[in-house]
């Protein structure tokens, strides 16, 4: 039977934690446990810290990071990983960059430790800092810090040394170090290089986003780096085995442990254990170590089942079910996908299947006999796609604070919103008193979205301890369950007649542990409207923590196998793939993106590149489509005060799109002011209602909800203008204009006693796709429209893959936001390219242990696989859509498998069909 | 427990702890720290003086057990006589980790195997009965298979330090005896880590000196672009003497629970001329000798073309 840290009775075929024998499942509660001895004495060390000499007394067991952090409070280095591997933690020691992380405190004893709160001041940033804040060169800002001391240190070598700016492969092997989840590589590797050629040495930029000042001085503050007075850790303990009965458990031993404040208990005795992970009980102390010990303490025996374990267990009819027919649990299960669950019968542990094309096409079978008999023009393959873990670089974590009967959440959440109004069901109090704060999220990816365990275990803790409780996943955590886009396998067809495209079938499984809604065939149902279509989705549950949406949910997948597919029948015929895609797309947004797609000049200059021999060349373009989604409910206030002060709020989240500069910029647009004038606020429940950071909504929702709010300020003004006697005052840039002149707002505001206005999300012209509203969630009548190309170069030896070059281009309405828009597409190709080439899910087959646990076995594109990316925006269109303006997040993900697997096809004759596109893979699939 | 001697002798006596590990960097140590089997007991060398300086030596060089790898990659004198060790130091891990880490941590450090590095997990080289990498088809494991534990060994320095024919100095409590560092890894059957007795360490590496001939060169074949553990990496030193190649060393890594000489591709290159068939014949011999599992066999594809990548390189220095 499975391994478990806490020791196991195998004789009963039971397992068993805590310290003490247990006792049989009726037994009263064990006495209390021996308890490990209290930590060694510390030791004192002297560090010159950012300038300053400090005494200090350690623990010598701890990491630099700890002391830097806690006793420091110095929170601008990050926890990320905790082995080294990511970056978030590094400061200076005598100058050369270390992860704190691994570092032992005692180290620093007389050295020199420089933290990025040593860097620069406002007015007096490092010029590493200002290129940073100039050229956008972050998103959800967690490990920024990170990027910005090495950068600086960087700086500084070259400057000593006269060296001056570094090309792009320098500055990408002196990031090697830093993992960006968010994948703003494109424009940390810019802003280093132009800050080393001396760009910024001479004065501050304006920054690109709102807060990025922020973010790089370390001065936003996370979750993660809540510290409130008298505020406790909590951990958690979770089941070793992924199957399994919780016959009992008794939370009480924990408390005899030094330092520990409460226990919960999450599960109860009977409890159906189905995943490695999932939460037991918590524990809150003074310390990590301390909770750690009181988890350890807890009384626990489970009868473990077998588990079911990948799709091919879950496909198989024999095993037993991770549902069982009775189990209420089975009526609803997580929700993998970000739409509705569609109703399924279950089949064994298979669910389905749910048609999203929903009219059954004869058609499409008939045609698809038709090409295979008298043509041979059909394409039939079967895709095979990993599961790719979210692990943003914050991970999840809550602070809360539990006082007359009030709740106060910090949290790294999506839905600051969503989440009070869950908070105060979950907990049965009123919504006023309950106050959700998420002022800077450290990234999320669809894996935030919702109330999550942690927000809960830390409110039960808080209030059961009577103090602040912050609980935050490590990575090994995160890694585990925290999130993960599903496995799937895709059996497609595509049938073409003549020059065109008859017919597309696609059969797909998704494995997403215990979560369902695989809706992986639904994006082609938008595509390519004369193929008939038969588009089937079936769920396959298995003992695995859930998966979770993950930015553009089911997109990529169905892409790799469409796109593919559409190249392979182009082929088929004899026709370039760009012209068979304009004959048989529809969409007049894509007719654009093609025109323009032919003057990029690596297409071009496609058909010269080297195709034989051991490195091949190739180009491969992949179309995408998305949703318009938008939050009807969406309010924006603007509060408006007599010294001139603007603020724009709503009880939104940025979780490193930018958000707070869409709503700047939405209000100055209509004032006719900088949007530097405007102050903003997010992040906080109180406000009104804002959207969730997920479906690529949030621009959809705010921008008009702004920009109504704004043009009532501005009618407010103008009353005031009339008011105080202003001749024939209209509106004008910054002001209003008037038979004596120009005044502008905010002497306008000076007159006034203040404005407070609230802005709502109008309807669209047309009203919206369906009737339907999922919370306040409604479907535009519109698509987005994706095109991506890229070049590819492929090591037929060493099975290595590089992609150089990237075109992308999207069709979303009006930029609300230029250079967050642009960000935003530099981070979806790179986790595209990461998707495709790198990262997979791991779990062992036998017990369902995840072995990707951590950033060295997990792995992500860095900034030497980052291509250099022309960016392309058309921006006609979507007339109707109140604003203009439409999300792009998810639609800008969505190609990059699919025109990655065309290049390498277009460069070697071998099409791969298993992401990720590993090195065995191609030396294997070009050697055949 | 943790303690901070501040002399050699005294480092060595409080080693003799059973368990006790020493501390230099501690960047594997802390990366451990939750693992159930990480050790309690820690001799910090903080303190100790003389561990960290790189000096030449009659006969070649004395690297300093606490010399930092940072330090190895950007030694001048290193990177004109031995291109291939300071590339194999400039190329492993990330910057901030060779910032920190040193020469005698990076020889003794742990495997990454997945399974030995997973909280949850008990492998044989925790004690368990069997392994579970194996058991489960590790595609990462070692295509030359030679004991219960399929964990490539993951120094990188040991393979450059191979190809110098590295000594290594141990000091124990009364005497400081040298130790090849072939010998140090054994035959891999014991399992992939070096180990000492206790009341020994690691103090220096001696590397021979290069001839005046030779060339080298250190490869990394991985799917990133930077800072991931290799798929198959190799230092290789060629001596061309009169157009014969008169010394060859081929030391590969990720492929068996030691650093792997290969002496069969060295036979193959010594008295040929340093021509690419010559080497492609070499590199094949190399992979002709795996014996892998049918989870790592896809590995033994990636070596001849390393190797050759790396022979190429070498040959243009030689």
């Amino acid at each position: 039977m499975a391994v478990s840290r806490r020791g196991f009775l195998e004789g009963l075929g039971l397992l068993a934690g805590g310290l003490a024998a247990t006792g049989p499942a009726t037994a009263a509660p064990p006495a209390p446990t021996t308890v490990p001895p209290p930590p060694p004495g510390e030791l004192p060390i002297t560090v010159t810290v950012n300038g300053a000499p400090i005494a200090l007394s350690v623990r010598p067991e701890a990491s630099a990071l700890s002391v830097i952090r806690e006793q420091l409070g110095l929170r601008g280095a990050k926890f990320g990983c905790g082995h080294g591997a990511c970056g978030a933690c590094t400061v200076r020691v005598d100058d050369a960059p270390v992860c704190a992380c691994v570092l032992p405190a005692t180290s620093l004893h007389g050295r020199a430790l420089g933290t990025v709160e040593g860097l620069g001041a406002p007015g007096a940033h490092h010029p590493v800092q200002r290129a940073f804040a100039a050229l956008d060169a972050l998103q959800c800002g967690y490990c920024t810090p990170g990027f910005v001391v090495e950068a600086a240190a960087l700086y500084d070598q070259r400057k000593a040394t006269g060296l001056g700016a570094p090309t792009r492969e320098e500055a990408a092997a002196a990031l090697a170090g830093h993992i960006c989840r968010c994948g703003a590589y494109e424009n940390i590797l810019a802003a280093v290089i132009s800050a080393c050629r001396g760009d910024y040495d001479a004065a501050e930029p304006e920054p690109s986003r709102v807060e990025a000042w922020e973010k790089v001085t370390g001065r936003a503050r996370y979750t993660a780096d809540v510290a409130l007075p008298g505020q406790l850790v909590g951990r958690f303990l979770r089941a070793p085995v992924a199957a399994g009965t919780l016959v009992w458990i008794d939370v009480g031993p924990a408390l005899a442990v030094p330092g520990v404040r409460a226990a919960v208990g999450l599960a109860g005795g009977g409890a159906m254990i189905r995943y490695v992970g999932q939460p037991l009980a918590c524990v809150a102390a003074d310390d990590l170590a301390a909770a750690r010990r009181g988890a350890a303490a807890i009384q626990w025996q489970i009868a473990p089942g077998v588990p079911v374990i990948g799709m091919e267990a879950g496909r198989d009819a024999s095993r037993a079910p991770v549902y069982a027919e009775d189990d209420p649990a089975r009526a609803k299960p997580p929700n993998a996908s970000e739409g509705p669950v569609i109703g399924g019968a279950w089949n064994g542990n298979v669910r389905g299947p749910s048609k999203s094309h929903y009219f059954a096409n004869p058609i499409a079978a008939v045609r698809m006999t038709d090409a295979a008999a008298e043509r041979g023009e059909r394409f039939q393959a079967t895709f095979q796609v990993a599961a790719q873990s979210h692990t943003a670089m914050e991970p999840h974590g809550a602070v809360a604070d539990v006082k007359d009967g009030k709740i106060t959440l910090y949290v790294s959440t999506q839905s600051v919103d969503w989440l009070a109004h869950d908070l105060a069901e979950r907990f049965e109090v009123d919504r006023a008193d309950v106050h959700v704060i998420a002022e800077h999220v450290g990234g999320a990816f669809g894996a935030k979205a919702g109330l999550e365990i942690e927000s809960v275990a830390a409110v039960l803790l808080s209030r059961e301890a009577k103090r602040p409780v912050r609980i935050t996943l490590d990575r090994a955590e995160e890694l585990l369950v925290g999130g993960y886009r599903p496995g799937h396998a895709l059996s497609v067809a595509g049938a073409r007649s003549g020059s065109a495209f008859a017919a597309y079938t696609a059969e797909v499984y998704g494995d997403g542990g215990v979560a369902v809604g695989n809706n992986a065939s639904l994006p082609a149902r938008m595509m390519y409207p004369d193929a008939a279509k038969e588009l089937l989705d079936w769920d396959v549950v298995t003992h695995v923590a859930p998966g979770r949406p993950f930015r553009g949910p089911g997109g990529p997948p169905a892409m790799f196998a469409l796109e593919q597919t559409v190249d392979a029948l182009a082929r088929m015929g004899g026709d370039d793939p760009l012209d068979a895609r304009r004959r048989w797309d529809a969409n007049p947004a894509r007719a654009r993106l093609y025109d323009r797609l032919e003057a990029w000049a690596p297409w071009g200059g496609r058909l010269a590149l080297p195709r034989t021999g051991r490195i091949r060349r190739g180009v491969g373009l992949a179309a995408g489509v998305w949703y318009y989604f938008l939050d009807v409910n969406t309010q924006v206030s603007l509060k408006a005060t007599t010294d001139g002060a603007i603020t724009v709020a709503t009880a939104t989240q940025d979780v490193g799109t930018g958000v707070r500069t869409v709503l700047a910029r939405a209000v100055a647009r209509v004032l006719g002011v900088p949007p530097a004038t405007i102050g903003v606020r997010i992040g906080d429940s109180r406000d009104p209602s804002g959207p969730l950071a997920g479906g690529s909504r949030s621009t959809a929702s705010i921008v008009p909800a702004a920009e109504h709010a704004a043009e009532q300020l501005r009618d407010a003004l103008l009353e005031v203008a009339e008011e105080i006697g202003l001749v024939d005052p209209a509106i004008a840039e910054g002001g209003v204009r008037h038979a004596a002149g120009h005044t502008p707002w905010t002497e306008l505001l000076a007159r006034s006693a203040g404005v407070d206005v609230v802005g709502r999300r109008r309807r669209d012209k047309g009203g919206y796709f369906l009737p339907l509203r999922f919370g306040g969630l409604a479907i535009g009548r519109a698509l987005t429209a994706g095109l991506v190309a890229c070049e590819v170069e492929v090591d037929t030896r060493l099975g290595r893959i590089r992609v150089p070059r990237v075109w992308a281009g999207y069709a979303v309405g009006r930029i609300a936001n230029p250079a967050g828009a642009r960000s935003q597409v530099h981070g979806a190709v790179l986790q595209g390219i990461s998707y495709a080439l790198y990262e997979e899910k791991r779990l062992d087959p036998t017990t369902g242990q995840v072995l990707t646990h951590d950033l060295e076995h997990y792995r992500v594109a860095l900034a030497g696989d980052a291509p250099e990316t022309e960016v392309v925006f058309d921006e006609a269109g979507f007339d109707d859509v109140r604003g203009g303006s439409v999300g792009l997040a998810e639609l800008a993900t969505v190609p990059l498998a699919g025109a990655i697997g065309n290049a390498v096809f277009d460069a070697t004759g071998w099409r791969p069909l298993e992401l990720p596109i590993r090195p065995d893979r191609v030396v294997a699939g070009v050697a055949s | 427990m943790i303690v901070f001697p501040t002399t050699l002798e005294a480092a060595v006596a409080a080693l003799k702890v059973d368990g006790a590990v020493p501390r230099a960097g501690g960047t594997d140590l802390l990366a451990r720290r939750g693992l159930p089997n990480a050790p309690r007991d820690a001799v910090d060398l903080r303190d100790v003086p003389g561990l960290d300086t790189i000096a030449p030596a009659a006969d070649g060089w004395r690297i300093g057990a606490r010399v930092r790898i940072a330090t190895l990659a950007a030694h001048p004198e290193l990177r004109g006589a031995t291109p291939g060790l300071a590339q194999a130091a400039g190329d492993l891990a990330t910057p901030q980790i060779r910032a920190v880490a040193t020469v005698g941590g990076n020889l003794m450090q742990h495997v990454r195997c997945a399974w030995y590095r997973h909280p949850d997990v008990r492998c044989w080289l925790r004690g368990g009965q069997t392994c579970p990498a194996r058991a489960a088809g590790d595609r990462e494991g070692s295509c030359f298979d030679l004991g219960p534990c399929l964990a490539p060994a993951p120094s990188t320095l040991a393979l450059a330090f191979l190809a110098w024919d590295a000594a290594v100095e141990i000091k124990g409590e009364r005497a400081v005896r040298v130790e090849d560092l072939e010998v140090l890894y054994g035959d891999g059957k014991a399992g992939p880590h070096p180990t000492l007795p206790p009341g020994e360490l690691v103090t220096a590496v001696r590397i021979a000196r290069p001839t005046s001939l030779e060339g080298s060169a250190y490869v990394r074949t991985s799917a990133r672009a930077h800072a991931e553990w290799p798929i198959i990496d190799v230092v290789v030193r060629l001596a061309v003497l009169d157009g014969k190649i008169t010394l060859a060393r081929v030391v590969l890594g990720g492929v068996a629970p030691i650093p792997w000489r290969s002496r069969v591709a060295e036979d193959a290159l010594v008295g040929q001329t340093p021509a690419d068939a010559v080497f492609a014949k070499a590199a094949a011999r190399a992979a002709g000798d795996a014996n892998p599992t049918a989870a790592t066999a896809w590995k033994v594809a990636m070596i001849a073309p390393t190797i050759e990548d790396a022979l190429a390189r070498a040959r243009e220095q030689a």
